[in-house]
């Protein structure tokens, strides 16, 4: 396989409605050429209808889709060239694995030999060398989905879609299944447009983050910035776990209740006494003796996450908030324990009003 | 006290089983067995297989026996080419107007064949016409008389599959609808494929009705009118075409069992009785 396949993307303008429901409304995407960037979004943000506008499985109402500068918007799916790894298992249940990998390129008109040459080689990368002569039937999930993306790479073509991939595997295999993709994908520096609403997934391999909601573009970033620095109060709350503190602006930090005081940096321009919410993510807030930090509370719970064990505390006014720290200091703080809370003033995120 | 009981229940659910297996073999057998009997009976209860040598020779009932062979083959085939396509259109395409289909597929269940006749004769008048004046020509009306039985089993082969993400996958392939429907879809509808040939296959071998009341010469309608003058002979006749039948049916279970080995079928199983 010969790698830089990749192709800019662009889609332009994209609506879509269904029964007047709007799917896409006004969506507009730049992919770089060999970048690999996931839409990610909840159910109904209008991820997948993209995606399928891009593969023409479906067709838009309005608006422009480009590969490689040239206008597909009403070139069929067949003639795209763009290979295609669907939720549900896609193989050609009469087919082999071979033979399944080999389809695209048996309608291109490749010889036999060179058919079976190419396939063989995908299913090596693929990492399934073995599994040549199997049916679908005889194969887990997992290597399904390899088989899947084999496939699709078989055509070589200029853009890889991946429409949640992994969502029907079970988490170990849908964790060495992502980093394979990545790696394969960085090694033929294929365009590669994967959606998701597994916001772990969408962080840990892409180059860039789309994060979609009614059918618009909220942030395309790389996923650091996704991350910590989100552009809307739908990202900050849609990526990573966050708690959410409503309260009213004083002096460069909300007022939660008589005596707490949360500082957020994120309030300093809105005017003293405006109702806000500001989101503070548990590995922000530090834990303390109690009376130490701006708020103090009980703990309730303990979630042992591995390096990390999530408390969960009752604040003073009854708020509960997720606190992450080191698994090995979580002993100090068992359930019932009185605690101080403090938080950096930069890490509060957005604020927005409270919701009603 | 459970284990002790488990066995005892399980054995006496075999012995059930066999049993009904038993009778439903002597209720199917029995009649068979008496129709081989009559047919190869001879002077003094001595066997006799005359009736039997007879079929080849009489060239009324060879040619009706080849008219219903290609009826079978052409009514099969036709049938095939426009519910296959249509079905797999409607699934994909119109789903909306399946229960529309699945209704119009199902009305020769409930219209009898001699009002089919009846409103399909004047028709018949200008399709001779156009055709000319063949038995062949039955091969239309036949294909409305087993669209309810085909129709089931391609609906429950198509539904058994995955059929929108496969035709995706293909066409996001480089595959046209053409190719879908030739590389992907009938491989894998090849189970419900072989039972609505055989359904059809079966039915028109089994027709009398129609072909009686249109006037034309098929096998059923060969063979009573030799039942007239030798019965025997269309006794045997009747049981050639059952056994055909059934060596049918065991060929495409045979068949259809073999792809299983080696890949998933979604395509029901061979129905397990035949009209004949």
């Amino acid at each position: 396989m010969s790698g830089g396949q990749g192709a800019a993307v662009r889609l332009a303008d994209l609506h879509r409605s269904y029964g007047g429901v709007p799917a896409l409304n006004g969506l507009t995407l730049d992919v770089r050429p060999g970048e690999l960037v996931s839409l990610l979004g909840p159910s109904g943000c209008g991820k997948t209808t993209a995606l399928r506008i891009l593969a023409g499985l479906e067709t838009a109402d309005s608006g422009q889709v480009l590969v490689g500068g040239q206008n597909l918007t009403s070139v069929p799916a067949s003639k795209r060239d763009m290979g295609m790894v669907f939720q549900a298992y896609s193989l050609f249940p009469n087919l082999t694995a071979l033979d399944n990998i080999a389809f695209g390129l048996r309608l291109r008109k490749v010889t036999p030999t060179e058919r079976r040459r190419r396939a063989g080689e995908l299913l090596e990368l693929v990492g399934l060398g073995q599994q040549a002569a199997k049916y679908p039937h005889q194969m887990s999930g997992g290597q399904q989905q390899r088989v899947a993306l084999a496939r699709a790479l078989a055509i070589q073509p200029k853009v890889l879609l991946l429409d949640e991939p992994l969502s029907a595997l079970d988490a170990k295999v849908r964790v060495q299944l992502r980093e394979e993709i990545r790696r394969i994908q960085t090694e033929l520096s294929i365009t590669t447009l994967f959606v998701t609403h597994d916001q772990e997934e969408a962080l840990a391999i892409s180059d860039r983050v789309g994060v979609m909601s009614q059918g618009r573009l909220e942030q395309l970033d790389v996923p650091a910035t996704v991350y910590q620095r989100p552009a809307t109060p739908f990202v900050a709350e849609f990526v990573g776990v966050n708690n959410a503190l409503s309260g009213t602006v004083a002096d460069g930090s909300v007022l939660l209740g008589p005596g707490r005081r949360l500082p957020a940096d994120v309030v300093a321009g809105l005017p003293a006494g405006s109702a806000v919410r500001v989101l503070v993510r548990p590995a922000d807030l530090r834990l303390g003796a109690a009376g130490t930090g701006s708020l103090s509370g009980t703990v309730v719970t303990h979630s042992f996450l591995g390096p990390v064990t999530r408390l969960t505390v009752r604040l003073a006014g009854d708020e509960l908030v997720r606190v992450d720290t080191a698994s090995e200091q979580a002993g100090d703080y068992p359930p019932s324990t009185e605690v101080g809370l403090s938080v950096e003033p930069a890490a509060a995120m957005i604020a927005a009003s409270p919701p009603g | 006290m459970a284990a002790v009981t488990r066995p005892a229940a399980r054995r006496a659910t075999v012995a059930v089983r066999w049993m009904v297996l038993g009778l439903a073999g002597v209720f199917f057998v029995l009649p068979l067995y008496a129709m081989l009997d009559f047919s190869t009976k001879g002077v003094g209860g001595a066997r006799d297989l005359s009736a039997w040598r007879a079929i080849p020779q009489d060239e009324e009932l060879r040619g009706a026996i080849v008219t219903s062979m290609e009826l079978a083959g052409l009514t099969a085939v036709l049938m095939l080419v426009l519910l296959v396509p249509t079905l797999t259109w409607v699934r994909l395409r119109l789903p909306r107007v399946q229960r529309l289909v699945e209704f119009l597929c199902l009305l020769p269940l409930i219209i009898p064949a001699i009002v089919l006749v009846v409103g399909i004769a004047p028709l018949y008048s200008w399709v001779t016409y156009v055709f000319g004046d063949t038995p062949l020509t039955l091969t239309f009306v036949y294909v409305v008389l087993v669209l309810p039985y085909a129709y089931r089993a391609l609906d429950a082969g198509l539904a058994g599959m995955d059929l929108k993400t496969l035709s995706e996958a293909a066409r996001s392939l480089g595959a046209s609808w053409t190719t879908v429907m030739l590389r992907v879809v009938l491989p894998n509808l090849r189970g419900a494929v072989l039972s609505a040939a055989l359904l059809s296959v079966a039915l028109v071998l089994g027709e009398f009705t129609l072909a009686s009341l249109l006037n034309f010469q098929t096998l059923q309608v060969a063979i009573t009118l030799t039942g007239k003058r030798n019965a025997a002979l269309a006794i045997a006749v009747s049981l050639a075409a059952l056994v055909f039948a059934f060596v049918l049916l065991v060929v495409l279970t045979r068949l259809v069992g073999r792809r299983r080995d080696g890949a998933e079928t979604l395509a029901p199983a061979a129905p397990t009785a035949v009209a004949a």
